[in-house]
């Protein structure tokens, strides 16, 4: 029992917004024991905190499999060196735990080592200081040994022998994108239509797979012919499958025996040692079976996610947990009454610890990039059913109250709305943010449908049970609609756009030609020449970086493969395939737009101050952005104050925004993934601001080299946005949130002091009213004053739970960088009700 | 001296020559139990953790 707060010091405390020591003292003990022993594997400002060491073991067994078995077709292969890495791994039981499995290792401070997935990142771990596991030598010494085993034969490795080299160079450039393609680096969508809806365990699909290669092997010791051919290969498909989920099976019960053997052995608490045969006992059960109750239904999502991050790297998680597991918490909760509501919200938060505390190892640009966190785990509540009926349960506000009750950063949550959510849910997603959370960001769900269905063609039904696939981009849970493979390297540095169309696709920063001639933009005599450069490297960039993924995706099968996440896809199970191939999916691509409103507001200063004015010619502002405006002062300052910003429902920019929205949108359907499917563009950003600060120069819209970048999507340039909150949003709904692109982030900063009681909440609720009425995608919150970030980046150990919201996930504040930090700071505080 | 010998050794139902070598551990942060799969006959002598049955 919590014990009881004086009411007193709950008052202070919420007046000083002193949200993260409310939730500790009320949070039960088991949750602040669990929340307290996490160690973070976000990296602080790009750097592991110390006691943070890279896990060997994974590399160790799965390296050891791999050689044992050369001649293997590559799916077995896998499928044999992965079953080692389940069935000889280390694997612990944390004190209170109530749900196991862990990414990372034999130990709860380990982050995970991918040594399979690419060459470059291996050197990069070999070489990172301060997370080479004691005693370090002997583990250097072994790190060197399967290093140097992989070289040459990691995914990245094999697909850099055949992409266009010229491609090669400037994607490794780093200037122009980031990511790896391949799904070593990635994440996939998970196809919870087919394991989770409690109708199907794991003993179910081996069943399938068995009846699928006795079906095939009677063709294939029948008559022969050309239909049959294909078929020598899936059921080499189907074998690695069914080893996969029989290991998974194994690895499950590895767990149930070791709570048995704690409890009838060790433990003294007979309250614990219950809990602990509770803990075996449902680890018997799943994955093998469907599950029967909540701390199942928990477990056996967990365990595919974990087992999932053994395969690989997985930089998102993308989820849908009230949904799928809701039915479960009101059967526990409401019905049988097995659970109280206290023992459940214990159940429901230490399943965002989990998620919380796993990580794998991320090269320094990703770290950069990703600051304090290890991806984006943006997970999906409200919404509506498949019949467009409301979604939303009990479990939609235990979540939200628990998310305010652990504050993890990680997963944060995306409230899909639609009008005829609940003023309750609402309620709670008030309150989360209103407690600084940065989350749920808020969806507009009918619009984000309609999305979905124009750019696929994913039917309506599948469409409406779209989850975010990282922080954004809507997918769908289906046979055919889920998305197996999203490469991060479909992420472009829009702001290069810009520079390259001033700069006739010269880079002024690697001093080196990038981009295609676009023309001297000194001689150019009118905005329409400027916007034609800028169209074309546009198209550019976004060629490069679409080639180079659907390469990647298209060899994926070949160079790397994924039994497991095969073995939970039906239309893998079905067709014998592999689920990284293109094969039968319906698709879900897009290009992430980092640094893209830098373009409008160039565009747009660019026009208004040379073209219009005639303040300036193209050759003087070419010069002044060519020696980073120096001795310009009083011209930068021109075009920072004077040109027209984004944000302020100023139709000179913001018609900018929509012709430049239009042409991309425009480009995005003449470029095609592997299954022949567009490719939309995301504006959106993570802290990529940041990272590419010194790698963008001085712009038009007034910046200079090593200044932060906006924050990102369609968010208006710190402090640039000067006409309250519904100047914003009535910018932001100039263009078509369902078919300009694949979704908007919106960040807005609100005031807490704004936020109180109910008139705060009035407040509120009428701002998403009008965002929903003017068909915005998008929006999330901070709701955090100056003097407490001050006082943060002062006294950091005293604001460990104090989270904000980056762009497209939240941090602790604490463990992003002081430029990272500084940059919140100056976003604008909006005035609701202005 | 093997791992069968020691306290923390228990070996598999279905299957006597291998078994789990189970350790607790306390850090910084949390306490847990591990598990690793050993030979029943792997050599303890180096073993820190190495306890004789029923000590």
């Amino acid at each position: 029992m919590v014990a009881a707060l004086r009411k007193e010091e709950v008052e202070r405390l919420e007046k000083e917004g002193a949200w993260w020591w409310l939730a500790e003292k009320r949070r039960s003990k088991r949750l602040d024991y669990l929340r307290k022993a996490v160690w973070k594997k976000g990296a602080l400002g790009g750097e592991y905190a110390p006691g943070i060491k890279v896990n060997l073991e994974r590399s160790i067994l799965f390296t050891e499999s791999w050689k044992q078995n050369e001649h293997d077709p590559r799916m077995i292969r896998k499928a044999k060196a992965l079953s080692s890495v389940l069935d000889n791994m280390t694997i612990f039981i944390t004190d209170h735990a109530q749900l196991v499995g862990y990414i990372g290792g034999d130990a709860p401070n380990k982050i995970e080592w991918y040594c399979d997935g690419a060459s470059m990142i291996n050197e990069e771990i070999y070489n990172e200081h301060g997370i080479i596991p004691d005693p370090e030598e002997e583990s250097l010494k072994t790190m060197a040994e399967i290093c140097d085993y992989w070289a040459g034969r990691t995914s990245v490795d094999m697909l850099a022998r055949i992409i266009d080299p010229e491609d090669a160079v400037k994607f490794l450039s780093g200037a122009i994108g980031w990511g790896t393609p391949t799904s070593a680096f990635g994440y996939s969508g998970k196809n919870y239509e087919y394991w989770l809806t409690g109708e199907r365990g794991f003993e179910d699909i081996i069943a399938e797979i068995d009846r699928k290669i006795a079906e095939a092997e009677e063709k294939t010791t029948g008559t022969p012919g050309p239909d049959i051919l294909p078929l020598y290969d899936k059921i080499q498909n189907w074998e690695a499958m069914k080893m996969m989920l029989e290991a998974v099976i194994r690895y499950a019960r590895r767990y149930a025996r070791l709570a048995r053997i704690v409890a009838e052995n060790f433990e003294t608490d007979p309250k614990r040692r219950e809990e602990l045969l509770r803990v075996a006992e449902t680890c018997e059960r799943v994955p093998a079976k469907p599950q029967r109750n909540l701390q199942e239904s928990f477990q056996y999502d967990h365990f595919v996610q974990v087992v999932a991050r053994i395969e690989t790297y997985e930089g998102a998680w993308p989820a849908r947990p009230d949904y799928y597991h809701g039915p479960w918490y009101d059967k526990d909760v409401n019905i049988d009454k097995r659970l109280t509501r206290e023992e459940a919200m214990d159940l429901v938060g230490e399943f965002l610890i989990r998620a919380f505390e796993s990580g794998g190892f991320a090269p320094r640009w990703a770290r950069e990039g990703l600051q304090g966190i290890t991806g984006t785990w943006v997970w999906t509540i409200g919404g509506v059913k498949k019949d467009g009926s409301d979604a939303c349960n009990d479990l939609t506000t235990a979540l939200m109250r628990a998310a305010r009750l652990v504050r993890v950063s990680n997963p944060t949550l995306s409230l899909r709305w639609h009008p005829e959510v609940e003023d309750e849910v609402m309620r709670e997603a008030y309150e989360c943010i209103r407690q600084g959370l940065g989350y749920p960001n808020i969806r507009h769900d009918p619009i984000m449908v309609a999305n979905t269905m124009h750019w696929y063609g994913h039917p309506l039904e599948e469409a409406r049970t779209w989850v975010n696939q990282a922080c954004m981009s809507p997918c769908p849970t289906t046979k055919h609609g889920v998305q197996p493979m999203r490469m991060a390297s479909a992420t472009a540095n829009t702001a290069k756009m810009m520079e390259y169309a001033l700069f006739n696709g010269y880079d002024p920063v690697l001093k080196m030609q990038m981009g295609p001639e676009s023309g001297d933009a000194r001689n150019f005599k009118t905005y329409e020449e400027l916007y034609e450069a800028w169209k074309k490297q546009m198209k550019w960039m976004m060629n490069l970086l679409v080639r180079t993924v659907n390469l990647g995706r298209a060899k994926d099968p070949e160079f790397f493969s994924r039994p497991f996440l095969s073995a939970t896809y039906e239309r893998s199970v079905e067709s014998g395939t592999d689920a990284v191939s293109p094969e039968g999916e319906r698709g879900n691509a897009w290009v992430t737009f980092f640094t893209w409103v830098e373009n409008i507001d160039s565009l747009a200063a660019v026009k208004k101050l040379v073209f219009e004015e005639k303040k300036y010619t193209m050759a003087q502002l070419v010069d002044a952005l060519e020696t980073n405006w120096e001795g310009r002062e009083e011209m930068r300052l021109d075009f920072v104050k004077n040109a027209p910003k984004w944000g302020n429902d100023d139709d000179y920019v913001d018609q900018v925004m929509v012709q430049c929205l239009k042409d991309v949108a425009k480009h995005s359907w003449e470029i095609k993934d592997p299954s022949g499917n567009p490719w939309p563009a995301l504006p959106e950003n993570v802290s990529g601001n940041i990272h590419y600060s010194n790698m963008v120069g001085a712009l038009p819209n007034g910046r200079r080299l090593g200044d932060a970048l906006y924050d990102g999507g369609i968010s208006p340039g710190p402090g640039l946005d000067k006409k309250g909150p519904t100047a914003v949003l009535k910018s932001c709904s100039k263009f078509d949130h369902a078919t300009d692109g694949r979704a908007f982030l919106l960040n807005q900063r609100l005031s807490p002091a704004q936020l109180q009681g109910e008139k705060g909440y009035e407040l509120w609720k009428n701002y998403i009213k009008t965002w929903a009425d003017l068909g915005l995608n998008h929006v999330q919150f901070n709701v955090v004053d100056d003097k407490t970030l001050r006082a943060a980046q002062r006294e950091p150990e005293n604001y460990q739970e104090l989270i904000v919201r980056v762009a497209g996930y939240s941090a602790h504040f604490v463990d992003i960088s002081r430029k990272t930090q500084d940059n919140i700071i100056q976003r604008t505080v909006q005035g609701l009700g202005c | 001296m093997m791992c069968e010998k020691c306290k923390w050794f228990f070996p598999f139902e279905d299957d006597q020559t291998r078994g789990d070598c189970v350790n607790r551990v306390v850090d910084q942060r949390q306490g847990y139990w591990k598990a690793k799969p050993k030979d029943a006959g792997e050599d303890a002598s180096k073993c820190p953790n190495f306890q004789v049955k029923g000590s």
